[in-house]
């Protein structure tokens, strides 16, 4: 395998939540422990519950949160610690589109800025260079010139993502890190928006952290997976094993608990519904994050964090059903 | 089909906007039957939740109005009933649950409080047979502990106990109609399976018809027993579920179909509709489908098409039904 | 390469810009443009006062005082035979210029702390805000007087008092808009895209927190002619020869039971002008907020 472009270790982001009179401060696990590579022109796909700490782990790759452990490697380099002018001059280097097409995009600004901003402030073109190049993505992201001196509010949500998406890649990223991206979107203008990240990737090489919770764009769109819990990577590997042959419980039950959109598949497939509701990342269970909601928990569980284990078919879960040594003594003992 | 409850027959909705009156439902006719799901599926802006505020007399006069049309309940009609009428059938004959639970639930009073309400304003009981109706259910939408969390204020609840609980407010008084508008949209997966879960096995037990609003297909798939699909304000086509998905009659319903991610197809060019919706102040002339239609004519572009009704409770607009095998669902 | 097709750019053909839109729903907006147009005639009336007031205001005729409105005199006449239309014209001057100089000292006072509150938050914050709070805490009206009287007795002195005591609400206001601004999605798009601090200050900030801004001056233009009426009515504003529609209520109220006209023009003009203010900043504030909602 080539050197990673991205390589995450360990990654954690702790939250101070002030506490008020009566209340001590609280922190706030929101990522913790958490590795992964992304080698050039690779997607990898996020996936898990809402507050798993997705985004979280998206800003701090960015830099836009500060890591309280780890270490993030961004072609070789060591972008972990790195501010202020150093820090300004990786980030062309990596980009990032974000959720909500509405207010990502300063509404004071036309759309030349918008998109022109990034080259601006990097000191690459300004004035008719700027225009020309700003032409060329709109062209590239499928919106025509003539959009330049319009506010974003004069635009539907996915030509938004589209303008979005053409400033992310003005400065010819290596990373574009899509926070659910397309989330917000009807499918119709969804899938127009997939394609053109597929363009995108075929015609400039660019890798992708894509965060989504929506499986069957994560299907069609990533290389790999990784599958998130309360702020831990409990799975890992190939779009194609993980689909096929889910190794965790949790990955299990969010692929089966996905409808599928056939009445007569849908209405004949076993479902695993899960019972409760996702622990509050303040106080995480002890042991595995997932065991106050797992179908085949034992003692084990309990108690201690199983580690990641290499599955057939690549990758790595993190679940005791998987870890020979582990399940011996826990069957016994449950 | 079991004997409608609710029939909404050529409903017209109009706004007041920058660009005058605009109207944003126009001409919208379904039925649902007792113990049926109504599936209400449509791109964002087609007017779903319009429809659904319609049915329960809510939408915001000004700038709304509805402009014509019939909406009745068990044979009773609505458009135009006096409001003391409708208070006595909203939340008690009819209910709604909304996509962010936050707007059925108020954040200033507690869970119980909120359902002791509705169940004294509609059965007037006493404080205690009201509070026994409320942890009922909530146990029926499995909050566990019910009677301690009655006391609980709604941002103590996660987002899957909100809507749970909205669901449970909702089921207080046994509503014949229940009303949901993307109940599931803003929650996780796994949460949204539950919520699909107990909704199916309270009509079970229940009986009662639920008009169901979705952008969801897969949604559609597991949980509805007809369709209605929506686009620019106007019904396009009305099937049983498995005869839409399986056969589409109309160029949109067979888009959407398409426009599903498909499993097992990576790398995949994916399917989309070209371009976007119509605004509703610049709707097309003739069928409002035909800018994104693959298999517009002229023709097409001229007249009103009406919705026609086909063999088998089936309804569509277009005028090429005939003509056009299109692809379901794989 | 694109999935975009014609129909999508048609739709934005009917589009306009962002002012013109404003405009559009600013016109639609009968009294707020009616607001406009007074205050317009108003401004302009008083400008050019010295050409449309019939008479020299300050040119007594004791022949006819204290007469009723007239052919002669619209407004009637004061004590000193004095036409009241000419003086209240030219009053607007005075009235009009004294709440401009309120509301910019206001302002000045009160915008840069506020932004400097909002946006470097904890301690500096916290300190601004107790200041403002303890600012706040003085009786008004106490505070003015104090302040007229260290500074002595001038219209100036009187407006320096009120914009003083306006200061505060501009900051709270500018406080809050800077902290809910910095919070957007696009200021940490710009962190992201590697604008340096000033440039998001400038860029994305400071346009973004103007609109809120527009339609409190509108509003404490009219608070500021009211506190100058005040103010002058009790002898603190506009002194003699000059004088302010407040002082002439107030010098006109010593004959108020034999004419009481010479109270009721330039009562009238503050009730309506303030009106006006009030009527154009609801107004401002519905055609901008709009702007702001993601309908469409
Ligand atoms: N700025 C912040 N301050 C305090 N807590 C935060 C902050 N940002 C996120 N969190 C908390 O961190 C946890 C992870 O949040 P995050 O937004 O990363 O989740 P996510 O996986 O992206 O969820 P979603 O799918 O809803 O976007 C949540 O519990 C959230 O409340
Ligand atoms: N209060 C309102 N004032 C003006 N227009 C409105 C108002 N409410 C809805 N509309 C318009 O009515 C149309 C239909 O909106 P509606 O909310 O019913 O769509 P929807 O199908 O529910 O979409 P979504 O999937 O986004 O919820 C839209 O064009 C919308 O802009
Ligand atoms: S470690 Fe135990 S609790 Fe966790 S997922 Fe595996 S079996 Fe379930
Ligand atoms: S009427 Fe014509 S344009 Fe409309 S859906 Fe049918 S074929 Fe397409
Ligand atoms: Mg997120
Ligand atoms: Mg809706």
């Amino acid at each position: 395998m080539t050197a990673p472009l991205l390589s995450v270790r360990d990654l954690a982001v702790t939250f101070h939540l002030r506490g008020g009179l009566l209340r001590p401060t609280r922190h706030l696990k929101a990522v913790n422990g958490v590795s992964f590579d992304i080698a050039p022109g690779e997607t990898l796909a996020v996936v898990g519950e809402s507050g798993s700490g997705k985004s979280t782990m998206a800003r701090a790759v960015m830099r836009l949160v500060e890591p309280s452990a780890g270490s993030i490697h961004l072609d070789g380099d060591d972008i972990t610690a790195l501010r202020g002018e150093p820090l300004r001059r990786i980030r062309p280097k990596l980009q990032m589109v974000f959720q909500d097409p509405y207010s990502s995009l300063d509404p004071s600004m036309i759309i030349a800025d918008v998109v022109g901003e990034p080259l601006t402030v990097h000191g690459v073109a300004t004035g008719a260079d700027r225009d020309e190049r700003v032409q060329a993505l709109l062209e590239q992201v499928g919106l025509g010139r003539y959009h330049m001196n319009r506010y974003p509010y004069e635009f539907s949500g996915g030509q938004r993502q589209r303008i979005a998406i053409a400033r992310a890649i003005a400065l010819q990223p290596k990373l574009l890190v899509l926070d659910e991206a397309v989330s917000a979107l009807d499918v119709s203008t969804q899938n127009q928006i997939l394609n053109l990240l597929e363009d995108l990737r075929r015609e400039l090489g660019i890798a992708y952290l894509f965060i989504s919770h929506d499986l069957g764009v994560v299907e069609h769109i990533a290389d790999r997976v990784a599958v998130t819990y309360l702020g831990r990577i409990v799975e890992e590997g190939p779009t194609e094993r993980i689909f096929a042959k889910p190794a965790h419980p949790y990955t299990e039950a969010l692929l089966s608990a996905v409808p599928i959109p056939n009445p007569r598949i849908q209405r004949s497939r076993q479902r695993i519904v899960l019972p409760g509701d996702v622990p509050s990342p303040l106080a995480p269970p002890p042991g595995c994050p997932f065991h106050t909601r797992c179908p085949h928990v034992m003692d084990v569980c309990k108690t201690v964090m199983p580690a990641h284990t290499p599955m057939a078919g690549g990758g790595s879960a993190a679940c005791y059903l998987h870890d020979p040594q582990a399940t011996e003594g826990g069957r016994r003992a449950s | 089909m079991a004997a409608p409850i609710l029939e909404v027959e050529d409903l017209g909705v109009e706004f007041l906007t920058d660009h005058g009156w605009v109207r944003v439902v126009d001409g919208v006719s379904f039925s649902v039957g007792e113990g049926e799901t109504l599936g209400l599926v449509g791109e964002s802006g087609s007017g779903k939740t319009v429809t659904s505020l319609s049915v329960m007399q809510l939408i915001p006069v000004p700038p709304g109005r509805i402009s014509g049309g019939s909406i009745r309940f068990a044979g009773r009609e609505l458009v135009g009933m006096s409001e003391p009428q409708l208070e006595d059938i909203r939340g008690d004959d009819i209910a709604m649950v909304f996509q962010e639970s936050m707007t059925s639930l108020n954040p200033a009073f507690t869970i119980g409080e909120q359902i002791c309400e509705v169940v004294r304003r509609h059965r007037g009981c006493s404080r205690r047979e009201a509070r026994d109706r409320a942890v009922e259910v909530l146990e029926l939408v499995q909050i566990p502990d019910p009677r301690s969390r009655l006391g609980a204020f709604p941002h103590e609840f996660s987002g899957g106990m909100r809507q749970r609980a909205a669901i449970a407010m909702a089921l207080a008084c046994d509503p014949k109609v229940l009303i949901a508008d993307e109940p599931t949209t803003a929650l996780d997966v796994t949460v949204q399976a539950q919520v699909l879960d107990l909704l199916r096995s309270l009509q079970q037990r229940f009986g009662m018809a639920i008009l169901f609003v979705t952008h969801n297909l897969g949604v559609v798939a597991d949980l509805c027993d007809r369709v209605a699909v929506m686009y620019a304000g106007r019904i396009v086509e009305t099937a049983t579920v498995f005869d839409l998905f399986e056969s589409p009659q109309h160029p949109y319903t067979e888009g959407l179909l398409q426009a599903m991610p498909q499993l097992g197809e990576r790398g995949k060019r994916l399917a989309a509709i070209p371009g976007t919706p119509p605004m509703p102040w610049q709707m097309p002339t003739g069928c409002r489908f035909h800018p994104r239609c693959p298999y517009a004519e002229t023709a097409c572009t001229e007249q009103d098409i009406p919705l026609r009704a086909l063999a088998g409770d089936r309804h569509v607009r277009c005028r090429r039904v005939e003509e056009l095998t299109l692809e379901g669902a794989q | 390469m694109s999935d975009a097709t014609a129909s999508e750019f048609e739709q934005l053909g009917a589009s306009v810009s962002a002012r013109r839109r404003f405009l559009r729903r600013f016109m639609r907006q009968r009294t707020a443009l009616f607001a406009l147009g007074f205050l317009v005639l108003l401004a302009l009336g008083a400008v050019f006062a010295p050409w449309v007031a019939p008479y020299d205001p300050l040119a007594q005729n004791l022949d006819r005082v204290l007469e009723a409105p007239s052919l002669a005199h619209w407004f009637g006449t004061d004590e000193l035979g004095r036409d009241v239309l000419s003086r209240t014209l030219f009053a607007a001057r005075i009235s009009l210029l004294a709440a401009f100089q309120a509301v910019l000292i206001a302002l000045v006072i009160g915008v840069p702390p506020g932004l400097i509150a909002g946006l470097a938050g904890g301690r500096t914050d916290n300190l601004i805000m107790r200041l403002t709070d303890a600012l706040m805490s003085f009786p008004p009206l106490i505070l003015a007087v104090a302040i007229v009287a260290a500074l002595g007795p001038s219209l100036t002195n009187a407006m320096i008092a009120v914009g003083i005591l306006l200061s505060p609400t501009f900051l709270r206001l500018m406080r809050g808009t800077a902290m809910a601004v910095a919070q957007e999605t696009y200021v940490e798009a710009a962190r992201s895209i590697g604008c340096t601090q000033s440039w998001i200050i400038m860029r994305h900030i400071l346009p973004n927190v103007v609109s809120p801004l527009f339609v409190q001056i509108s509003v404490f233009a009219g608070v500021a002619m009211l506190a100058e009426a005040g103010l002058s009515f009790l002898g603190l504003g506009a002194q003699p020869p000059d004088s302010s529609w407040g002082a002439m209520v107030g010098r006109g109220f010593r004959y108020i039971s034999h004419s009481p006209s010479l109270i009721v023009f330039p009562g009238l003009a503050i009730a309506v002008t303030v009106l006006a203010f009030y009527v154009l900043g609801d107004g401002l504030r519905d055609s901008l907020g709009r702007e702001i909602r993601r309908e469409e």
